[in-house]
């Protein structure tokens, strides 16, 4: 083992202790105790998802790479992730939740007279605070939303200025799974969003991105309703493939790339009501000129 | 054009000929004056229509001013009258693109006072007792044995804001008159008050859409016309978007002979088809200028001499490119519509409400103002990445710790105004403040006047700036909608697509210059044994900019070479203004 802390070489035998017999340091893993991953490797996982430090990412995220670097689910993640945590400290690159107290009263009134040029809406609180916490919003000049909420104290304000821009792009992120792909639907039909203006692009996860990130889906705990006879709707029936499969980096390019190509000056918007659907968007590599303009 | 320099004490008077040698872009005529314990020095231009300024004199006071005012008379008797109404706190007119000082030799008190919004500069410096002022600060440098050392925080400041923001200028010592405002310097005492003062007081009569928008047409008339001084072909840089066609607009309703001009990029030009429009129109003939990355790369020294501060946006180059082909024109003078943004409400507030609606539970003004830093887009938070270790020593020996950080100081008096009761409001005074005070009207003057060109930004006129504030926020960002108000006003007097496009922006393909065609330049002005004779940065990081690579959740290339750029200019001008002592490249 190499320690992660003075780079010693160790054998299993010299830290009885689970201490690295140079530095004293503690270690976190021992894959001698049925750990399915070193220290080492570890932090070369956190490293690789924050893109050496550049970008802010989730647990889950985390879990997800494991999964891919091991080739199956890591057992056992959430001690895993919370032993790493007491040993070497919660990782600086955390999301943590976003500050949930907003007091909409302690403003100028004119605020709630604007808009935004699009917003976000997402079917989990984690995605928010992904975003938010890499700055998404205030480099896009994006409202980011929870559908059922989120965040909290500001919704009803943010929400409420989303109606003061007729022509407002939506962008639906989620799960691949039942609820989450009901996401977009729900924006064009339920009170307070955008049955009468704005539009919805629904990016996905739809279930068809189960052949992008493969066998990274999980199984549903209670099957759900099939809503149709496609493939896809027995697939989501059963399965789930969670929106952290797509990589902190990837889906922060591709959501940039979204902004651009979903900008005010976008040619094809649909009605009100609609939704307009781009499989591609998640998809596999686009090529790095067209991500980058 | 036109400038003037000076002192206060004892100085050889050939020093006055060294500081008006080193503006010749600014004229073929000298003045100078010697009156009891002062120096005075004027350069102009022989033969330009308009109200001469220059050099006058009444009883023991001596007035050198430069530029023009756009109160019609005689410039020194103007700014005279109007001092005596400041200091007697009385309501004065002043306005225009001038720049004066005043010596009283009975009272021997020096007076310098600079335009509402920073169009003119003058920077002064003390040295051996004697105080020295001038237009532009590569004439402070002409001062024999002056000592010429970087101000690290002043530097600091220029790479968060991509310019140099307040009164301190990158100079060791030397100090600017903020835009707006008169110094005073009696025997040893300086003092300083503002004259202008942006007060948000919502008219009720403005609630309606129609007469806001004809009393911003009829402002912005008044605004042009006062800026007429009789020229048989003004110049005017058309991009195509709402702001400068507005003014060709108002320049037509003035019955004035364009000469208008627009930035070719190329296959990376957004607004070639709407200048065209605009122009088409209008009426008008239009020049377009090829701004390619080949147009750009030879005048690089140049511009950063021209500038006479580091001022790192990537329009410079461009705007260098217009100004030149003016001048090969034939033109005297020049129009622009800088200022609809920070006056009408533009792209530049989206990111501060979405900032706003995320922000702290209850707002103050210093998160405001970090949130605002945000905004730049440079280096702020990124200074362990860029700074060397001796050059953070620097900046944190200049007092930037956390608690007393200038650069958030500068934005929290401005959001922090009591005179402001909108949001909006505080955004645009920051705004006007901050951008248009020392980034774009001094970046317009000095590119225009290194070519002999007296610009012209009827925008920022005071009397259309100071009832901006007393319009209803959303007649500025409806929603979404940019400049509302304007759009109003031009509406059916502009062709749609000119009034109603979604602003793009001016796009310089800065990132595609310097991370293509440019990079050879870019690696030998910013190579890692250029940066690190330098000593203010780590190569590394610089290496890594040069490559296209950023840290810190960047993965853009735009904000790269926004960067990238920033660190050149700022470059080229350290080799022209400190290595150099001010002279120019050529």
């Amino acid at each position: 083992m190499i320690c992660i802390r003075c780079n010693g070489a160790s054998q299993y035998q010299d830290r009885p202790d689970r201490r690295c017999p140079h530095c004293g340091g503690e270690v976190a893993f021992e894959t001698k105790h049925g750990d399915p991953v070193s220290d080492e490797f570890f932090a070369r996982t956190l490293e690789r998802i924050s893109s050496d430090g550049s970008l802010r990412y989730c647990p889950r995220h985390v879990y997800y790479d494991l999964w891919r670097s091991l080739g199956k689910a890591p057992a056992r993640f959430d001690e895993l992730w919370a032993r790493w945590c007491a040993v070497h400290g919660t990782p600086a690159g955390m999301v943590t939740p976003w500050p949930a107290r907003w007091d909409a009263d302690a403003r100028e009134a004119d605020i709630g007279d604007y808009s935004f040029e699009r917003v976000i809406i997402t079917d989990s609180a984690w995605m928010v605070d992904f975003l938010l916490a890499n700055n998404f919003h205030f480099e896009t000049s994006s409202a980011i939303l929870s559908i059922d909420g989120y965040p909290t104290d500001r919704f009803a304000s943010i929400r409420s200025m989303l109606h003061r821009n007729p022509r407002i792009i939506v962008i639906a992120v989620h799960d691949a799974s039942h609820e989450g792909c009901q996401v977009a639907q729900r924006l064009v039909s339920e009170d307070g969003w955008f049955r009468d203006h704005g539009h919805v692009v629904d990016i996905g996860l739809l279930p068809s991105h189960r052949r992008t990130y493969t066998d990274l889906a999980t199984p549903r705990e209670t099957p759900a309703p099939v809503l149709g006879t496609s493939a896809d709707a027995r697939w989501l029936s059963k399965y789930t493939l969670d929106l952290a499969v797509v990589r902190p980096e990837k889906i922060m390019r591709r959501l940039f790339r979204a902004t651009r190509v979903y900008a005010t000056l976008w040619s094809q918007p649909g009605a009100p009501g609609e939704v307009h659907t781009d499989p591609d968007l998640l998809g596999p590599r686009v090529s790095r000129h067209r991500e980058e303009v | 054009m036109s400038g003037i320099c000076g002192w206060v004490g004892e100085a050889d008077p050939a020093t006055l000929d060294a500081m008006l040698n080193a503006i010749p872009h600014r004229g073929d005529r000298v003045e100078r004056a010697f009156p009891p314990g002062a120096a005075l020095g004027y350069r102009s231009w022989a033969g330009r229509i308009g109200h001469a300024s220059g050099i006058g004199s009444q009883g023991a006071v001596t007035i050198a001013c430069a530029g023009d005012l756009v109160v019609r008379g005689d410039p020194a008797r103007v700014i005279l009258d109007a001092l005596d109404r400041i200091r007697r706190g009385e309501p004065e007119q002043l306005d225009g693109s001038f720049s004066a000082a005043v010596w009283d030799a009975d009272s021997e008190r020096l007076t310098l006072v600079s335009d509402p919004f920073g169009l003119r500069s003058l920077c002064f410096v003390q040295h051996r007792g004697t105080l020295y002022f001038a237009s532009e600060c590569k004439q402070l440098l002409a001062i024999p044995g002056l000592p010429i050392e970087i101000d690290p925080l002043a530097i600091h400041g220029y790479l968060t804001f991509s310019f140099v923001a307040g009164p301190r200028l990158p100079i060791r010592g030397v100090r600017r008159v903020q835009p707006g405002r008169v110094a005073e310097f009696r025997h040893g005492d300086h003092t300083e008050r503002g004259y202008v003062r942006l007060r948000e007081s919502i008219d009720p009569a403005l609630e309606d859409d129609a007469v806001a928008a004809a009393h911003v047409d009829a402002l912005g008339r008044a605004a042009v016309r006062s800026r007429l001084a009789g020229e048989p072909e003004v110049g005017l840089y058309l991009s195509g978007g709402l702001d400068s066609s507005t003014i060709g607009r108002w320049l037509l309703d003035e019955g004035a002979r364009i000469h208008a001009l627009s930035l070719d990029f190329g296959d990376f030009g957004v607004e070639r088809a709407e200048a065209e429009l605009a122009a088409k129109a209008l009426g008008l003939s239009l020049t377009f200028v090829d701004a390619s990355a080949a147009s750009v790369a030879p005048i690089l020294g140049a511009l950063a001499w021209q500038m006479d501060l580091p001022l790192g946006d990537g329009v410079t180059g461009p705007h260098y490119l217009l100004g030149r082909a003016a001048r090969e024109a034939g033109l005297t003078c020049i129009f622009n519509g800088e200022g609809g943004d920070q006056l009408f409400g533009g792209w530049a507030n989206k990111p501060m409400i979405v900032a706003e609606v995320y922000g702290e539970p209850v707002p103050t003004a210093r998160g405001r103002a970090e949130m605002f830093l945000n905004s730049y887009h440079r280096f702020y938070r990124l200074e362990h990445e860029l700074y060397t270790d001796a050059f953070a020593e620097q900046v944190a020996g200049g007092g930037a710790s956390s608690d007393e950080d200038e650069r958030a100081t500068l934005l929290e008096r401005e959001l922090g105004s009591p005179d402001m009761t909108t949001f909006m409001g505080r955004l645009r005074r920051t705004d006007i403040a901050l951008k248009g005070h020392d980034n774009i009207n001094p970046r317009a003057e000095r590119i225009a006047g290194g070519f002999g060109l007296d610009v012209r930004s009827p925008l920022f006129d005071r009397v259309l700036a100071e009832a901006s504030f007393t319009f209803p926020p959303r007649h500025k960002l409806a929603g979404t909608c940019e400049k509302a108000v304007l759009k109003q006003a031009m509406s059916g007097r502009l062709p749609d697509e000119i009034v109603w496009r979604e602003k793009s922006g001016m796009c310089v393909p800065t990132s595609h210059w310097v991370l293509g065609p440019l990079r050879d330049i870019v690696a030998d002005v910013l190579g890692p044994d250029s940066i690190a004779a330098r000593g203010l940065f780590r190569p590394e990081y610089v290496t890594s900019l040069r490559v296209g690579k950023d840290q810190a959740n960047e993965l853009r290339p735009r904000r790269i070479g926004e960067k990238l750029w920033a660190l050149l200019m700022l470059e080229l001008w350290l080799r022209s203004f400190i290595d150099g002592r001010g002279r120019s490249p050529t």
